[in-house]
């Protein structure tokens, strides 16, 4: 018990017992919260172990920036009241239903699994943002890493010119306290040739290895005066790019390659070829990709802009999904689908929706994940979370899990404050099982 | 007991303090309060042993010095000036000459604007650019501070003609308009308690909720406009128009369409349903203090900006004068800098409340505070840590050198159009292109460089993107062509000796002159590529890719 009031206090990364004892509270009277969610699997981070059947070798998150309608993509409700305009359809699992405006990932329901018992206690973009990148809400004194820095910090290979961590269409999220170097790299437009990757005209791979040389001989004599990490820091990454721009692994980058109808299947928009963007990176042993799909704080027009972005994510998450498995790929791969929050179940009066963090939902397939499943319910309105209610943290120590992390492994900030990798949380078990 | 190393250490750079600015005039009182705060950072060092770094050389200083006050490097030619003057004040009369240049207002706006709303360029509502020409205009205009986070804090009006109500337009609801004007101008952190009591400081939810019933009353709301209510000369029919003029008049009702309206509405209990106002019920409440009695039918953000800007209020121009001694130290005194609380106490408690008095006492001044943090000793130590200290830096929170700064992506290219020369650039294709550019570039600067992630971070964060861009991007290498009047143009066509080249080079790209051994480098490389144009643009390339271009120090 004491484990879980701790995992469940994310705010300021301390434990807040007021709130703990409230929630757990809540948590206990919704009743889900028994050891057929979290069980048996326990023992394993119990032991400060990792997985020793870790599946996963990457992650692409899509992201849905701005907090995605619940009720309006992945638990539709018949509640007269917070349904809004969207009717369900049947999917190819027998009883799970989802919106009208996701015909093809419906027929594909038995490649990932909704969880749909998300809660979560930000409901600011920004901090919700950080706490749903990092398990942890900002504190102020501490700069935590998002998940995509830790995973590349974990399970990155130095041998891999790539970065490890990329962002197509940020914000995404930095390093934090493990420095620059798993920041990730910053794609704006994934259909238009990478901004700076390759040598300007007049400049060959002489004249670029002659320049590297002087800029190293300036470097010596600075970083030797002056002793400091900022120093070594930017020779460092300056080091990465030199080696990325003479790298043969760019054409990762490089969509053209890839053959012209898988690219429309995809969908020809910037989140469809960034989908398509990631299974090549991933492919190319990036560890951690992250696609933004932005536009989901529908706070006027819900119904439209929503099935305006559905008609985005749907062919490029069915087709990523489709793609991975038909490579193999799938397995070693995990797949997540969230925004920061959900909305709310009241509809205001311009047709839009609110922040909502209390209820919500996401789905997740690959790495290990049992498809065809949906985990978690909410109340006849979305506004509770009535059944198997997940946190944050419960997130990351899943994908944790699923990658062979330690989550409890410890970094140190600035100021010498171990920071566990993931702030608490427990495996959701029966993705696995 | 001391050991006699450190005594002599002490001595030796007490004095070179003591040798530093000659004494000036100082009818304001600057140089006195300036005095004081080096007194007592000095004391600290003595207490804790700690030898601090010599004072800056020329050089060094005015680079700095133009970095955190203009925003871009000197020019060459200032550099050389500075460097050779024998002017025993030049120091403290360069800072109050670059406090009062426009290039200092527009420094100052791209600060405030990070601060006010954030990095991010493209925003939903808000009008960035008119922001930030406001702000640039209250620092020309010498507005006290005060005044200026007042109107800030109660603007009502439209994001294209009242400026600063696209501070409010940053804000979906109370909530959060509570938690972020709390921490910049208060440097108080209350977001936490929105969901439940703050576990270490004393704030609680009903503090939260207290402070977020201010705006309660105040709404954002798109406006809605039908083309029969624009001014009438957009309503013209654009037949004898010229290209120009209809481009014009199109971005005018693009922005008349695209405006957003703040109002507060000063009726008695009522509150808009929504907009910023919460579901909360609760009374307005100052942050750790009563509940103001407020007319029924009075508006309530001017009541609180009465409370914030006001000179008992215990935080503000402490939040005030923590965040520009930051800007030019590199941290704050209570670092970091928006997290006053009695967890997060104070480096040096007595210099802020120095600064913080002296900023009310002078009607807070900003041009005042900026001079006389910039005229310390402390500011102007050198940021080589000092012999004694060479295996292990003393603590940042000692201030006995200068920290490194990353330069921000506008410093950065302020900067190269500084070192290339282009700004020299007359008319050409070229400069033609750049400028058409000019917005492109701009972008991919800011995208690369500033993240809202950055606003915290203490430590310098690089990235490949960055790298990137400062090596291979079309700015840099364009810029690094002779094109009549700029930097290689002049290098490569100028009848002086290589070695005088060099040295131009050198102070073009990093302020200062080449070391011996840098000259020499220099010479072999360019005799090695046979003096050609593009030897002197890979030279300048260095300079420009170097840590010593990419930080202040």
């Amino acid at each position: 018990m004491n484990e879980f009031t701790k995992s469940f206090c994310t705010e300021c990364d301390r434990t807040s017992e007021s709130l703990s004892r409230r929630e757990f509270m809540q948590a206990g009277v919704g009743g889900g919260l028994g050891l057929s969610l979290f069980g048996s699997l326990q023992h394993l981070l119990a032991e400060g172990a990792a997985n020793p059947e870790a599946q996963a070798k990457s992650v692409i998150l899509l992201w849905l920036n701005g907090g995605p309608s619940h009720l309006d993509t992945w638990d539709p409700k018949n509640d007269s009241s917070t349904k809004g305009s969207f009717k369900s359809i049947a999917t190819s699992v027998p009883g799970i239903r989802i919106c009208e405006h996701m015909p093809k990932l419906a027929r594909q329901m038995k490649d990932f699994t909704i969880l749909r018992s998300m809660s979560s206690a930000e409901g600011n973009h920004q901090r919700a943002r950080y706490l749903m990148h990092t398990s942890y809400a900002p504190s102020g004194t501490v700069k935590h890493p998002g998940f995509g820095a830790i995973v590349s910090n974990e399970i990155g290979s130095e041998e891999i010119d790539l970065p490890s961590f990329v962002s197509i269409r940020g914000p995404s999220q930095g390093g934090g306290l493990l420095g620059a170097k798993h920041s990730p790299f910053f794609i704006s437009d994934p259909t238009k040739p990478i901004a700076n990757l390759s040598n300007p005209s007049g400049v060959s791979t002489d004249r670029f290895d002659r320049r590297v040389k002087l800029l190293n001989y300036l470097e010596k004599n600075f970083s030797r005066s002056r002793q400091r990490e900022e120093v070594d820091s930017h020779h460092e990454v300056y080091g990465k790019a030199v080696k990325l721009v003479k790298s043969p692994s760019i054409k990762a980058f490089d969509l053209s390659k890839e053959r012209e109808s898988l690219r429309s299947s995809y969908g020809k928009n910037v989140f469809g070829q960034g989908c398509l963007m990631a299974r090549r990176l991933v492919q190319s042993g990036v560890k951690f990709v992250e696609v933004t799909l932005d536009g989901w704080d529908t706070h006027q027009e819900n119904f439209t802009r929503t099935e305006n972005l559905l008609a985005q994510l749907d062919p490029a998450m069915s087709t990523l999904l489709q793609d991975l498995k038909s490579r193999g790929m799938l397995d070693s791969t995990l797949v997540i689908c969230m925004g920061e929050f959900g909305r709310t179940p009241r509809i205001n009066s311009n047709n839009g929706r609110g922040h909502f963090p209390r209820a919500w939902s996401f789905t997740i397939a690959g790495g290990g994940v049992q498809g065809g499943r949906v985990i978690g319910a909410t109340s006849r309105d979305g506004s509770e979370v009535k059944k198997d209610k997940v946190t944050p943290p419960d997130l990351f120590t899943t994908l944790s899990y699923s990658l062979g992390i330690d989550p409890k492994k410890q970094n140190y900030s600035s100021r010498g404050r171990p920071i566990k990798l993931v702030s608490g949380g427990k495996v959701i078990e029966t993705l696995f099982t | 007991m001391k050991s006699l190393p450190s005594i002599v250490a002490i001595l030796i750079a007490s004095n070179s303090l003591l040798a530093a600015p000659a004494v000036t005039p100082d009818s304001k009182g600057e140089y006195e309060i300036a005095r004081q705060i080096d007194q007592n950072i000095r004391a600290r060092w003595k207490q804790e042993e700690i030898t601090p770094s010599r004072r800056s050389n020329d050089a060094e200083f005015i680079r700095r010095l133009y970095l955190d006050l203009t925003g871009r490097i000197p020019s060459a030619q200032a550099s050389q000036d500075f460097i050779t003057s024998r002017d025993r004040s030049k120091r403290t009369k360069t800072v109050e000459k670059l406090v009062n240049t426009s290039e200092a207002a527009e420094n100052w706006a791209d600060l405030w604007v990070g601060v006010l709303v954030g990095q991010q360029l493209r925003q939903q509502r808000l009008e960035r650019s008119v922001l930030e020409e406001w702000i640039a205009k209250t620092y020309r205009e010498n507005m006290p501070y005060d005044v200026f986070v007042r109107q800030l804090l109660t603007a009502e009006g439209y994001s294209n003609e009242n400026p600063a109500v696209n501070f409010a337009l940053k804000f979906q609801d109370s909530n959060e308009a509570a938690g972020a004007i709390s921490k910049i101008f208060l440097g108080v952190q209350i977001q936490c308690a929105q969901c439940h009591n703050h576990p270490y400081e004393k704030w609680t939810q009903d503090d939260f909720n207290g402070f977020a019933a201010f705006f309660s009353k105040t709404q954002a709301r798109r406006e809605r406009l039908d083309a029969a209510k624009f001014p009438k000369a957009l309503q013209k029919k654009g037949n004898n128009m010229s290209m120009r003029e209809k481009m014009e008049k199109a971005q005018k009702v693009r922005k008349m369409k695209r405006r957003f309206q703040v109002t507060e509405m000063a009726g008695g209990g009522r509150r808009f349903r929504r907009m910023m106002g919460n579901s909360s019920k609760a009374k307005p409440k100052f942050l750790g203090a009563e509940s103001p009695s407020v007319a029924n039918f009075a508006k309530l953000r001017p009541v609180l900006a009465d409370w914030v800007t006001s000179s008992d209020n215990p935080y503000f121009a402490k939040a005030a004068v923590n965040r520009i001694w930051s800007h030019l130290m590199g941290r704050g005194i209570i670092h970091p800098l928006d997290d006053i609380g009695e967890n997060n106490p104070p480096s040096h408690p007595e210099v802020l409340d120095l600064l913080a008095r002296d900023f009310i006492e002078h009607s807070f001044d900003v041009k005042r505070l900026l001079r006389i943090i910039a005229r310390t000793s402390t500011y102007q130590l050198s940021s080589r840590v000092a012999y004694a200290h060479k295996d292990e830096p003393p603590p940042d929170d000692i201030f006995a050198w200068q920290q490194l700064k990353p330069l921000t992506g506008e410093q950065i290219l302020r900067s190269l159009v500084e070192t290339t020369g282009l700004r020299s650039i007359k008319s050409s294709k070229i400069a033609r292109n750049l400028r058409t550019q000019g917005r492109k570039v701009l972008r991919q600067f800011h995208f690369a460089f500033a993240t809202d992630e950055q606003e915290e971070v203490s430590s310098f964060e690089g990235t490949i993107p960055q790298a990137l861009l400062m090596m291979n991007s079309m700015l840099v290498n364009e810029s690094m062509r002779p094109i009549p009047g700029n930097t290689i143009h002049s290098l490569t066509n100028g009848k002086s000796s290589t070695n005088d080249k060099i040295t131009k080079l050198f102070l073009a790209g990093l302020t200062r002159y080449p070391s011996p051994t840098e000259r020499l480098y220099f010479n072999r490389y360019l005799r090695e590529q046979k003096h050609s144009v593009e030897a002197w643009a890979d030279l300048l390339w260095s300079l420009v890719n170097s840590s010593e271009f990419m930080f202040i120090h």
